[in-house]
């Protein structure tokens, strides 16, 4: 089976959305990589991301929710698709099968 | 638009704000100023007010897109049923440039095509651009030399030389040749005008002697103060060098050992 291709960015990015459910908006999700993933990234890197991954259909977006604190403008809320979904469970479980293959003397070495 | 007076303003910066109103991606001006504003509350927050407004202004620079304009018509897929009531169309189908890659590829490929159909129209026009260009170029090599004209002393534009006129038969002639008496004439009555006043004498040819080597050379008697007028600039040797008559300053392109360290004029 040929596999969706998910860069590491684009991964970060759909597992926030997947993470912030209802609340998945660019900001938010600019805003909650910088304080839990501990790394700069810029809102406009953010913004490109989610449109290339809308672009792959693993993202689908509606309007909605406008709030004072953004001047009444509206926001596109992001949610994760089918695909999205696929994507992020074979993600996980290549990553799970090439933990599994390491030796269980070196992980214990690793403290891990 | 921004008021200087407004000491306290302490949003974003407000020529960024309009950027972003102004050339927002076509359909998503909403969205992204909405955004933004979060942002940069939360950039106030965690980085305070310098580093809030140099991150505002960085994205909206990166975001918005001078030469992308809104699609007149919006394309209508009927094959499928009419979608959601909030549904958005995809973002791909609203932008169209006249910068998008593939324009450019059609209109290279356009070109190349016409230039293949009329070789002689493109012989033509590609020829005359040539020298025309050409042309052109030369202009402005000739002005970028005369611009350089005579600027080789460091104290060009304050040099001036003393030019003797007088009536002749009733004609006004005006010539370089001076007699020895004008320089200290100059010096006791405008001296205070100048740094220097240096006399040197016509151009000539003398004869270099050491030993029983003889050169003739083409050169001038000077004043003790005319290489610091000038600003020549000294290889070897300082501007006072000139204050013992038996010395001689020469360019450095005229190089001979035995008479650089022992010369002295011949006659």
């Amino acid at each position: 089976m040929k596999r969706a291709f998910l860069g590491e960015l684009e991964e970060v990015v759909l597992l926030t959305v997947a993470a912030l459910q209802q609340q998945a908006y660019c900001a938010s999700i600019t805003q909650t990589i910088d304080q839990q993933m501990a790394r700069t990234i810029s809102f406009p890197t953010v913004q490109t991301t989610l449109q290339r991954l809308e672009e792959k259909g693993f993202v689908s977006s509606q309007m909605g929710g406008a709030t004072a604190e953004r001047g009444g403008r509206q926001k596109r809320l992001f949610t994760v698709t089918v695909a999205g979904q696929r994507a992020l469970i074979e993600c996980r479980q290549v990553r799970a099968q090439l933990w599994e293959q390491i030796p269980t003397p070196i992980l214990q070495l690793w403290d891990a | 638009m921004g008021r200087l007076t407004d000491r306290h303003y302490a949003g974003p910066p407000r020529w960024a704000v309009w950027l972003l109103s102004r050339f927002s991606p076509p359909g998503l001006e909403d969205e992204l100023q909405g955004d933004m504003m979060e942002m940069y509350t939360y950039w106030v927050k965690t980085v305070g007010l310098r580093g809030a407004r140099w991150r505002y202004e960085i994205a909206v620079l990166r975001l918005i897109r001078p030469f992308t304009w809104p699609s007149t018509r919006q394309s209508h897929d009927y094959s499928q049923p009419e979608p959601h009531r909030n549904a958005v169309p995809r973002r791909t189908d609203r932008i169209t440039s006249s910068l998008h890659p593939a324009m450019i590829r059609n209109y290279l490929k356009l070109a190349w095509r016409n230039l293949q159909k009329n070789p002689m129209y493109a012989f033509i026009n590609i020829g005359g651009l040539a020298v025309g260009m050409a042309a052109a170029m030369l202009i402005g090599l000739w002005i970028y030399d005369e611009l350089r004209f005579n600027q080789y002393h460091s104290n060009y534009d304050r040099i001036a030389q003393v030019m003797q006129q007088a009536t002749v038969d009733g004609k006004v002639e005006s010539q370089v040749a001076t007699p020895a008496i004008m320089a200290p004439e100059i010096r006791a009555r405008y001296g205070r005008y100048f740094k220097y006043v240096v006399q040197a004498s016509w151009v000539g040819s003398h004869i270099l002697s050491v030993g029983n080597t003889h050169v003739s050379k083409e050169g001038i008697y000077f004043e003790p103060h005319g290489p610091s007028m000038l600003g020549l600039r000294m290889r070897q040797g300082t501007y006072t060098g000139l204050a013992d008559p038996s010395r001689l300053c020469f360019r450095s392109r005229w190089r001979n050992p035995c008479l650089a360290t022992k010369a002295r004029w011949g006659s």
